[in-house]
């Protein structure tokens, strides 16, 4: 009786820790609630933005010449000025009601906050980067250039009288005031931070390892973060002594285009082109990534948010505190997913312990599986895995092929079931239809390729006589396995390179230059491009077992046929090749498998283009899987692909259990 | 009469040597032509890997003058951290999926108990299921493990499928050790485990170096798996990599591209010098049938 108890106690437990965890893990994964919109709605591309705090209004400069005023408390457009060029910096002094925005247009506006009156403007007859001005309005310094190898840092006073022009052969694309005002902060497409005074004196000078692309004031003891083209970032203060760098592990491919921190100097945020925003911690540590959409170019530090902007119509907002505890929980992210799935397991055990007449049938169960616990305990491992990586997964493919399961549909109260939708898609779509065409090529000349070169070879290595000359041969046939296969796919698109590639080359040489082709480029060559690849198709695997067909054939056989006088010709058509017929058959099979599923030449070499002509459906799965996001029909069109598959492998059973 | 017929007999014979001399003569020019044309590409890569872009654009088929072994300098620096990355994770998922293939296939081979039947199929029907199926789930589900971008994301896939194929290979070749052998041993108070590790696996060490050797470079060989599962370029694995390489503009230097190409070929081709005997003869004995 008490053991009963102790068992509904425990069940009880894990009823809590489930309920717990289970919401800890909802938590994570509505990673969506860290940002919301801010309601600031311009109706164009944004760039940049700004903020007056005594008046709570906010500036949106955008990429498509309009600066816009909002109402802060309502959200609503206040006033609206056209500029002839993007917007690239606001600077606001609200104690003047002065909002300074520097434009491509070569004019640095002073703008009337209140009004959106343009007082007065400053013509740099140059493409501007970057602005600033000092604290008591006095001065003013923008970075323009005409080109990359001219460029300027100009001073000029409040009203429009240049005071310094300084002029570079390099890009100086980041300019600042110190705290003080007295001196300039710069940062070039060298990689240098420098510390100049107004007039181009260098003070001092540290350096990064890539070009500077953003420079930002930061935090709040009047520090500068900068950031170099390739997402590295640099803290320093005002002398610039170095307090913090490092560089974030970005995904591949992605290119930095902004940078920005949190009020508090705590974080710091990396936005690319790609719209990915990375946020970093003071520990260098990348601690949550979020995706936009399209290029972020802006960050703009609001209390305990950060608000971001790119190209595109959307002002975000992210809250800090949020995401300190996004990180904190993060960290035992893999423990609350582990008591999510393990405790619901541990409730319905302890639930049957509990019950006087399932305890006693469990205790018979345990008695057996007791007995024979080696074998169990030896098979925990291979079907723990297999369960997670193989029956969980193939479960989840057969039944979400028949939902909307997608990026965008994919918390599972999103999840719906639509019947056929998606088969019906493939047929619609075209895509699929397309690549089935090109499948059939493939499938039927890949039949011919392992039926031909390899048969030949084995039979080839094996009529040669001299054991030591059979092994060198079989050694060298298959040597060139060791060749990577994407390394191979490469070197095939080497060679088919139209100007470089040893196809038209060695067709220039022999003085056939009509024939040259840009053979992966050309809708009709494409695709026979991909099938030739790997030619003279020496299958190492086709190759080996037909030979190994051919070894296991009677020695005797081949006397008695010598004996009737039999030529050789009419030894491989009576003798060999019926007893190789079930190597044949396994071969057709495994490559009718492998050319199914195989897209890695078409992905490596086209990328299913030109157009669509040389799709196939895995590739199909692959981009609705990765790329598009469409993860219920790429699981449909698994589901046809395992379809194909088991279909020939059972033919292809038949055949052979026919035989036997 | 009798003279006229050994000569005769001789004569027979000299032409039957002559026509077998003259196939045999056929028969290697024939093979000759087949691997130089199968070689051709692994000539190209060589070739162009000694060359800059100069001599690659002024004559394409010269050999290399001078030699740019600087090609290969650069290739290495880039590569080496991936390739490093490779050869670690290559090596825990093959000893990984030794030590599972091994167990299985002693216990399906060698032990009894309820359910042997049920669990053995289970583990069967796995053949007939595509990667290609399971790929959207999967790509899916090492994000909801907390795996994604991180060197399990290959490992833990690669040997749970990777067994598959191991565990059959060893269990058809322990059935055929004697079972008289593992009876003793039990009676002389050998446990399951001392048995499986003093007994069954030395005596299935040609079986599991195949399996070894194939897992080793079918792992080595992935490219799509790594490219959805792995991010970051630091962690990548090295055939994703190269293709990185390739497509972000280094492109334009083919001869160092080249020597990446030749850097990630050799690991392969080591381990193939030390094994092809065992490759080979593991595909040619017969034991991957049906």
């Amino acid at each position: 009786m008490r053991r009963q108890k102790l068992w509904i106690v425990l069940c009880v437990l894990f009823c809590l820790i489930f309920g717990v965890s289970f919401y800890l893990n909802s938590v994570l994964n509505q990673s969506s609630k860290l940002f919301s919109d801010t309601g600031y709605k311009t109706g164009v591309k944004n760039n940049t933005m700004a903020y007056d705090e005594n008046r709570d209004i906010f500036f949106v400069g955008t990429y498509d010449n309009k600066l816009i005023a909002f109402s802060g408390e309502t959200k609503e457009k206040l006033w609206e000025m056209d500029g002839k060029g993007v917007f690239r910096k606001l600077i606001v002094h609200s104690e003047d009601n002065m909002l300074y925005a520097g434009s491509d247009d070569n004019h640095v506006y002073f703008v009337n906050i209140e009004t959106g009156e343009v007082v007065s403007d400053i013509n740099v007859q140059r493409r501007i980067y970057d602005i600033d001005v000092t604290a008591d309005g006095s001065e003013v310094v923008i970075s323009a250039g005409v080109s990359t190898a001219k460029h300027n840092i100009l001073v000029y006073s409040s009203d429009g009288e240049q005071l310094h022009n300084n002029k570079y052969t390099f890009q100086v694309k980041c300019v600042c005031y110190t705290a003080d005002g007295s001196n300039l902060i710069t940062a070039n497409n060298r990689g240098e931070i420098i510390r100049m005074e107004t007039d181009g004196t260098e003070v001092k000078k540290v350096r990064m390892d890539y070009e500077v692309l953003m420079m930002v004031p930061y935090g709040t003891q009047g520090e500068y973060l900068a950031m170099g083209s390739d997402g590295s970032y640099m803290v320093v203060d005002d002398d610039l002594n170095i307090i913090r760098t490092g560089t974030p592990d970005m995904m591949s491919g992605s290119v930095a285009l902004s940078i920005g921190g949190d009020q508090d100097g705590e974080h710091i945020l990396i936005g690319t082109k790609q719209g990915t925003v990375y946020i970093i911690d003071n520990s260098g540590r990348i601690i949550y990534t979020a995706d936009m959409g399209t290029s972020v170019s802006g960050f703009l530090p609001m209390g305990d948010e950060v608000y971001i902007t790119g190209y595109g119509d959307f002002v975000m907002s992210l809250d800090i505190a949020d995401l300190d505890l996004m990180a904190s929980l993060s960290g035992y992210s893999t423990l609350i997913y582990f008591l999510t799935v393990f405790s619901p397991i541990v409730v319905i055990l302890s639930l049957i312990m509990a019950i006087p007449r399932t305890n006693r049938l469990a205790k018979r169960f345990g008695k057996m599986v007791y007995r024979y616990r080696t074998a169990y305990i030896l098979l925990i491992p291979t079907f723990g895995l297999l369960i997670f990586f193989n029956y969980v997964p193939i479960v989840m493919a057969f039944t979400r092929a028949f939902t909307n399961w997608s990026k965008f549909n994919y918390a599972a109260a999103d999840i719906e079931f639509v019947g056929f939708d998606n088969f019906k898609m493939m047929f619609t779509e075209g895509y699929f239809l397309t690549g089935l065409e090109n499948l059939l090529k493939i499938v039927v000349t890949g039949f011919l390729k392992v039926l031909t070169v390899p048969l030949l070879i084995a039979w080839l290595v094996y009529s040669v006589k001299g054991d030591r000359t059979k092994y060198i041969l079989r050694f060298l046939f298959v040597l060139p396995i060791v060749v990577p296969s994407v390394v191979s796919a490469l070197l095939w698109m080497q060679i088919y390179d139209p100007n470089i590639g040893a196809l038209n080359q060695l067709l220039g040489k022999l003085g056939l230059e009509s024939w040259q082709r840009v053979w992966l480029g050309n809708e009709k060559t494409a695709i026979w491009a991909i099938i030739f690849m790997g030619f003279p198709f020496v299958n190492a695997l086709a190759f080996l077992l037909y030979y190994g067909g051919f070894t296991s054939i009677d020695a005797e056989l081949y006397e008695a046929a010598r004996m009737d006088g039999a030529k050789r010709f009419d030894i491989f058509k009576k003798i060999q090749f019926p007893l190789i017929l079930p190597q044949l058959r396994l071969i057709l099979t495994l490559t009718f498998i492998g050319v199914v599923q195989d897209f890695n030449g078409v992905y490596l070499l086209t990328q299913g283009g030109p157009g669509t002509s040389t799709y196939v459906p895995g590739l199909e799965l692959y981009f609705n899987a990765t790329t598009f996001g469409r993860y219920g029909y790429a699981c449909a069109l698994g589901v046809v692909m395992f379809l194909f598959i088991m279909v020939a492998t059972l033919i292809g059973r038949r055949a052979s259990a026919a035989k036997n | 009469m009798g003279k006229t017929k050994v000569v005769e007999g001789i004569e027979i014979k000299k032409k039957v040597n002559k026509r077998e001399l003259g196939f045999q003569t056929i028969i290697m020019v024939i093979a000759i032509v087949f691997l130089f044309m199968a070689f051709i590409p692994i000539f190209i890569m060589l070739l162009l890997s000694l060359k800059s872009n100069a001599q690659i654009y002024g004559d394409f088929f010269t050999l290399p003058h001078p030699v740019m072994w600087s090609n290969f300098n650069i290739a290495v620096t880039k590569l080496i951290p991936n390739m490093i990355n490779t050869l670690t994770v290559v090596f825990i998922a093959t000893a990984m999926t030794a030590v599972l293939s091994a167990v299985g296939g002693y216990v399906f081979a060698k032990l009894r108990f309820p359910g042997k039947n049920v669990l053995f199929m289970l583990i069967l029907a796995l053949m007939m299921v595509p990667g290609i199926l399971t790929l959207t789930p999967l790509y899916n589900l090492i994000q909801t493990y907390h795996i994604y971008n991180t060197w399990w994301a290959l490992i833990l896939p690669w040997i749970s499928g990777g067994q598959v194929f191991g565990i059959l290979l060893c269990r058809t070749s322990m059935e055929e050790l004697p079972t008289d052998l593992f009876e003793s041993a039990r009676i002389d108070g050998c446990s399951e485990l001392r048995a499986l590790v003093s007994i069954a696996v030395p005596l299935s060490k040609p079986i599991l170096a195949t399996v070894v050797v194939m897992k080793m470079i079918d792992y080595y060989n992935d490219f799509i798996w790594p490219l959805i599962a792995i991010e970051s370029n630091k962690k990548q694995i090295i055939t994703v990599m190269i293709r990185i390489l390739q497509s972000n503009g280094n492109a334009t230097d083919i001869g160092s591209m080249a020597a990446g190409f030749v850097f990630a070929t050799i690991p392969l081709f080591i381990l193939f010098i030390f094994t092809s005997r065992l490759y080979m003869e593991g595909l040619t004995s017969g034991a991957l049938k049906g």
